[in-house]
């Protein structure tokens, strides 16, 4: 038909011939070696595979790069000790896997999950395909909360705590002010959050201004830059238990999410109730969101283009969708946390290797937005 | 059999005067195809969104099956009654046939996998709004006209007693006008209250049973087309002069000219 013919070669770029090809492929491989019309259902499960595979490869890559490089072996030697099933030692290899990288690694894994999880749950919550985590102000506040906890000479425990408390108190506060506003719904928690936002990023600077310029400012700054450094298996004790059950929480609410996004009046009509379900979702995703920042700092554009990614893969439903966006949120992070310690040989923050490789794998996701797709 | 009524029903946005819909008094019953016609801004939407339990009455009452719509749990009121909005906005590209399964939502619950019974709902509704070539299209890339034929099939793959849609046929073309008139008659004849609202007084005498005429925030006007849709009525809502004629069971309207 005409639309078909409209949309055919001339206006989808390589992206789109690229998704082409290996949806045609796809579909070769499954109708092989599946009864017809089972492909439908083999898409989505075969991407999940090649990105759990991925994320896998990911991993490995991670524990075998860095300043210190160990070849395969000698990380599946550690592990086969560690299980086992060889009795000699690699004492230096075990120390870099097992205290420096692996706590990282799973820090990132746990991260990246639950911003992407986040990300995607705040876009179909709001009905915004260009929304991220940080919509209802949880960076600003967490930050804040972090600056304070910093001037005020805390431990690394209590910055933890401060950013996790100020990202929870800046959405708390948009989510109030969003009551007070007429009309409810969608746009009066985007202004709402808007200006939570507005307040706790005044109050950052406030915080900033007041900082001791020679040490505190700058470990303001360093933190805002975000970085998965500190992860030890200390910081991981507390946190990973409550990420893992809030990311997973965020991917079995997916079917929510495809009715949520309808719209309000859609949704009500289909028997959801919006006015328990929407909080509901945003105070999960928010409190992924705050437990990310206050272990690694700002990590930026994770929450936003992963998602993207995810769709472009498998498509917009949110059951197909959520379980790749947590696979490809994890491994996405881990890589760009290894590119972060292993590309110079001090430290880049891996805020900032996430927001430069995010921006510029954004403009490849934004040739194929249409209608507020990705 | 009454499916949804109001009693002295009235409506008045938060902090202002004057009343958007006052009392309306209304029984509607299954096998009853409703027309509800109105000025722009006459309240017919609200209307629809009040009897749907969308927005709370500011006085009086909804009463579904007889029993206050407040009462009833969310899933169940979707079991009853399935709503059509003026229009879709397409904010993420869920494939057609995804947009239709959601109408399974209040029967399959919402972390409930469809059943083969909602397959089967879900491929007659397609079929019945001649969309199985589209299924597996994003809706991001379908024109408004067939999104909106998207929503209907949804609204009746959701298998309600009573469907309320909100100016149905704005933005499909003519033939699908006809066509969803036609539909729209046969789910009455099945037994379904259908209520809609409508700018095209010629299709409402021709398929409606009966015809409502909300003026000013209250009902002018309640019953058979034949009653309702007249010259002299439509004449006055619309502030047109207009003059009708009847042809073959259907009545058109021309404007009346003072040329000479």
């Amino acid at each position: 038909m005409g639309v078909d013919q409209g949309l055919t070669s001339s206006r989808k770029g390589f992206w789109w011939r690229g998704k082409a090809w290996l949806m045609v492929f796809l579909r070769q491989v499954s109708s092989a070696v599946l009864p017809r019309g089972f492909a439908i259902f083999v898409r989505p499960a075969l991407i999940r595979s090649l990105a759990l595979a991925g994320v896998v490869l990911s991993v490995l890559c991670a524990l075998c790069l860095g300043r210190y490089p160990l070849s395969p072996l000698r990380v599946l030697g550690v592990f086969g000790h560690l299980l086992h099933l060889s009795a000699g030692v690699d004492p230096l290899a075990q120390v870099v896997v097992m205290q420096a990288r692996l706590p990282r690694i799973l820090a990132a894994l746990l991260v990246g999950s639950a911003l992407s999880c986040g990300g995607a749950t705040y876009q179909a919550v709001f009905r915004n395909p260009l929304v991220s985590p940080d919509l209802l102000g949880v960076l600003s506040g967490a930050a804040f909360g972090a600056a304070l906890a910093i001037v005020s000479g805390g431990s690394a425990f209590v910055v933890q705590m401060g950013a996790f408390g100020g990202g929870l108190l800046a959405v708390g506060c948009g989510l109030l002010i969003s009551r007070t506003l007429p009309g409810g719904g969608v746009l009066a928690l985007l202004l709402g959050g808007l200006i939570g936002n507005a307040i706790f990023t005044a109050l950052l600077s406030l915080v900033k201004y007041l900082a001791d310029p020679m040490d505190q400012l700058p470990a303001i700054v360093d933190w805002l830059l975000g970085s998965l450094a500190p992860s030890g298996w200390h910081e991981l004790a507390w946190v990973s238990g409550p990420l893992i059950v809030l990311t997973m929480a965020l991917v079995l609410c997916a079917p929510v999410l495809d009715v949520l996004s309808l719209g309000d009046d859609e949704a009500r009509s289909l028997g959801v109730s919006v006015r328990v379900m929407r909080p509901a979702l945003i105070v999960l995703a928010t409190l992924a969101c705050a437990m990310t920042i206050s272990m690694a700092g700002i990590i930026g554009w994770i929450g936003l283009l992963v998602p993207h990614v995810a769709r472009l893969l498998v498509g917009a439903e949110h059951r197909n969708m959520m379980p790749v966006t947590a696979l490809l949120g994890a491994g996405g992070l881990v890589l760009a946390d290894t590119c972060a310690r292993s590309l110079t040989t001090g430290e880049v923050p891996l805020g900032i290797v996430t927001q430069l490789f995010g921006a510029l794998a954004f403009v490849l996701v934004l040739r194929r937005l249409r209608g507020g797709m990705a | 059999m009454t499916l949804l009524s109001c009693r002295n029903l009235g409506f008045r946005q938060p902090r202002q005067a004057g009343f958007v819909l006052e009392d309306i008094d209304l029984s509607l019953r299954e096998g009853e195809l409703v027309g509800l016609l109105g000025l722009n801004g006459a309240g017919k939407s609200t209307l629809l969104r009040l009897l749907m339990g969308f927005l709370a009455p500011s006085t009086g009452e909804v009463f579904l099956q007889g029993r206050s719509l407040g009462a009833w749990p969310a899933s169940a009121i979707a079991r009853h009654l399935a709503y059509v909005p003026q229009s879709h906005v397409a904010t993420f590209p869920y494939t057609v046939r995804r947009m239709v399964e959601l109408g399974r939502v209040p029967h399959s619950g919402l972390m409930g996998r469809l059943s083969s019974q909602d397959g089967r709902a879900v491929a007659a509704a397609l079929e019945r709004m001649g969309l199985e070539r589209f299924a597996d299209r994003p809706v991001t890339e379908l024109s408004g006209g067939e999104r909106q034929r998207v929503v209907l099939a949804r609204a009746i793959a959701q298998d309600a007693r009573g469907l309320l849609l909100d100016e149905p046929m704005a933005g499909l073309d003519y033939g699908y006008q006809l066509r969803l008139m036609a539909l729209l008659a046969e789910l009455a004849r099945e037994g379904r209250l259908v209520m809609l609202t409508s700018h095209r007084p010629e299709e409402l005498y021709a398929r409606a049973s009966r015809v409502l005429v909300l003026d000013h925030g209250r009902i002018e006007a309640d019953g058979p087309p034949q009653d309702v849709v007249t010259a002299q009525r439509m004449s006055a809502l619309y502030g047109v002069p207009l003059m009708q004629m009847d042809h073959a069971g259907n009545r058109f309207f021309h404007q009346e000219r003072n040329e000479k």
